[in-house]
């Protein structure tokens, strides 16, 4: 495998009493789709603006291309960034402002008015080169922005949330436009964004962030199916957390003692866990099979088996809802999502009715934390 | 009782708004009168006097004539109202040269420090115009403090020292006016660059651009149209200069607005006063007639 475009090890950044960020190591690989995903203010746009050279970390390396630049300014560094407001140069046009960054290492006017024509017309917006920033649409803008950092052609490009201004059909559909992009220009990008679906759907990988350090960094299936810890597991999608005391039986399978639930559960095998400490077990609720007592799979199928009754339906057109109260608890309630295949006017389960749910032990992840 | 309590409050709330819609009224009623007898009043006075003829000591000929406008072209005056454009224009510029350093300093300093930063812009405000001018003669004078430290710079090194002229001169001038009149340069260009998106700045560090490329390709376009409400705001005022130039400056670095108080009282030729006063009205206002259109033309076509 080639060697990573940034790698970054320890970063670390303070603002007076706040750490936005603490100890992140990440690498982003040559050409790669990369998502930094996690909730508002967990310091994304910091690491993002410390890999640009916008921000100096307390502690911490970035290299670039294997080169150290930790220290060195923005201008010296092979990525360029796409600010969050766009940040286009109000008093030049399109053309100018994609043309700024090559005039600026010293392409001569010319040159750097035709690239930046030849740029414009990559991101679709060719013949708009004449026009102000204000005399442009919010898409359009975003698309200059664009063009101004990708027409020095850096190793990588930064973008810091870069739909979210944006409304949503033109979300949905810059979504497939920035895919295709990165193809064409074969070079990586690195997002951030607070929008799971936006991550699992572009990223060939993403880090989930949380409180100033990452999480867990792998490609979206497996962020959503073998989830590192709990908060990755609810960040990325629903998810039921049943909580209990873990057992190692050989058998590549993990069993949970759930005391409040008097069952045992079986879960898929993780690294690092011990008999004896406390887990909880991952299941998403599309896994869960829904059915009448005795209609139930048998098997591996039903590896897991909990029955209860139904206490709320709620209707989702593509599928429902269903939550099921399995223990007297308040957290004894398992929430399952069924498709409605057949007709959704008829539900096959109204509140107060008996279900047994069943899923196999690989739905289920073990987690330690 | 609450019930009670709840629709005895509704008329009062309706009272309330009619007051609310009443009292613009009242301050617009307000500031017109004020603006009629502090102002228009005034003006129309010198304007009637502009045309007429000083007969003896005190009496004012209405006899509708040219002639002081005519007197007002005279090289002697057109001079003088020409040196006057000069020592402001000169003002303006120093004063921006000066200013936007400043001006960019509070804008990027930390959030904490700008009030106090911006109080000391503004404190010479807080003393008079007089007292400030006599404390620049102070400085400025023979054996004023730059002479002294320049002196004892002079006598440290084993130099010769001739003390510098630096009062009753054109320079002095635009020293007391640069000083007197940078508030009014600092103040829009810091609104100028408040207003400006700071990742502007980052963006073009990111392209690749220097510091010094990013400040003149970003932070002062960013500041125009601070520099031309700033150079407006000082040039109009030091055009009409009248305490700076009287105090501070020699024999023949009088301005304007001198001649205009020569004629009111020494000359005691309120007529030819009173057209001086206007053709240095109109000029004020040509100027602050450029300013929209100056704006317009660098934001281009919308
Ligand atoms: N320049 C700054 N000064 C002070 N605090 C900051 C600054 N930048 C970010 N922070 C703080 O650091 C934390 C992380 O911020 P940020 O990286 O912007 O988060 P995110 O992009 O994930 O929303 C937040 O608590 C934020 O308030
Ligand atoms: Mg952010």
């Amino acid at each position: 495998m080639t060697a990573p475009v940034i790698r970054a090890a320890g970063l670390r950044k303070r603002f007076g009493t706040v750490e936005a960020v603490r100890d992140v190591s990440l690498e982003i690989r040559a050409g790669e789709f990369f998502a930094l995903l996690g909730p508002s203010g967990c310091g994304k746009t910091t690491v993002l603006r410390m890999l640009a050279g916008l921000e100096q970390p307390d502690a911490g390396t970035v290299f670039i291309d294997g080169r150290d630049m930790t220290g060195e300014p923005p201008n010296r560094r092979s990525v360029n960034m796409v600010f969050q407001s766009y940040a286009l140069f109000p008093h030049l046009s399109a053309r100018d402002n994609v043309a700024y960054g090559l005039r600026a290492s010293g392409t001569g006017r010319a040159e750097a008015r035709s690239r930046a024509e030849e740029t414009l017309e990559l991101v679709a917006l060719g013949g708009y080169g004449g026009r102000m920033p204000d005399q442009l649409s919010g898409g359009e803008r975003q698309r200059v922005a664009l063009a101004r950092a990708l027409v020095k052609r850096p190793r990588a490009l930064l973008l810091d949330e870069p739909l979210s201004a944006l409304d949503a059909p033109l979300r949905e559909q810059m979504r497939f436009e920035l895919v295709r992009l990165r193809e064409t220009v074969g070079i990586a990008f690195v997002l951030v964004t607070h929008d799971r679906e936006e991550a699992l759907s572009m990223a060939d990988r993403a880090a989930v962030m949380e409180g100033g350090t990452i999480r867990q960094t792998a490609p979206p299936v497996e962020l959503y199916e073998r989830p590192a810890d709990r908060f990755v597991a609810g960040f990325i999608g629903a998810v039921n957390l049943i909580a209990g005391t873990g057992r190692q039986v050989g058998n590549g399978s993990f069993e949970i003692d759930a005391p409040g639930l008097g069952v045992r559960l079986r879960g898929a095998e993780a690294p690092g866990l011990q008999s004896g400490c406390a887990v909880w077990l991952a299941v998403r609720p599309e896994k869960i099979a829904i059915t009448r007592p005795g209609d139930e799979p048998s098997g591996a199928a039903a590896a897991n088996r909990l029955a209860g009754t139904v206490e709320e339906v709620s209707y989702r057109g593509g599928l429902s809802i269903y939550c099921i109260r399995v223990g007297p608890s308040p957290e004894g309630t398992v929430r399952v999502a069924r498709p409605n295949a057949g007709s959704a006017l008829v539900q096959p389960f109204t509140v107060g009715d008996r279900a047994v749910l069943t899923w196999p032990a690989e739905a289920g992840t073990v987690l330690v934390s | 009782m609450t019930a009670g309590a709840g629709t005895g409050r509704r008329p009062e709330r309706q009272r309330g708004r009619r007051r609310a819609g009443l009292l613009p009224g009242f301050a617009a009623l307000g500031s017109g009168l004020w603006f009629l007898l502090f102002f228009l009043a005034p003006l129309a006075f010198v304007w009637v006097f502009s045309f007429g003829r000083q007969e003896g000591l005190i009496d004012i000929e209405l006899a509708w004539t040219l002639d002081n406008y005519l007197r007002a072209l005279d090289p002697l005056y057109l001079d003088i109202l020409l040196r006057s454009i000069w020592l402001a224009g000169l003002t303006a510029a120093v004063s921006l040269a000066l200013g936007l350093p400043v001006a960019v300093g509070i804008a990027f300093a930390p959030a904490r420090w700008k009030p106090l930063l911006l109080l000391l812009v503004v404190l010479p405000f807080l003393t008079n115009l007089l007292i400030r001018t006599y404390a620049l003669i102070a400085v400025l004078r023979t054996k004023g403090y730059v002479n002294a430290v320049l002196g004892w710079a002079a006598e440290w090194l084993g130099l010769p020292f001739e003390p510098l002229p630096l009062l009753y001169n054109d320079a002095a001038v635009v020293i007391g006016l640069v000083y007197v009149h940078m508030p009014f340069m600092i103040l829009p260009l810091y609104a100028a660059l408040e207003r400006m998106d700071r990742s502007l700045v980052e963006a073009a560090l990111d392209l690749g651009a220097s510091r010094a490329r990013a400040f003149w390709t970003v932070v002062v376009p960013a500041a125009l149209p601070g520099v031309f409400a700033g150079t407006i705001l000082v040039f109009v005022p030091a055009l009409g200069s009248y305490l700076t130039p009287d105090l501070l400056g020699g024999a023949d670095s009088q301005m304007i607005a001198n001649v205009i108080e020569r004629q009111f009282k020494r000359a005691n030729d309120w007529p030819f006063g009173a057209a001086l006063s206007l053709l240095l009205i109109y000029a004020a206002f040509g100027t602050l007639a450029l300013r929209p259109a100056l704006a317009r033309r660098w934001r281009g076509p919308r």
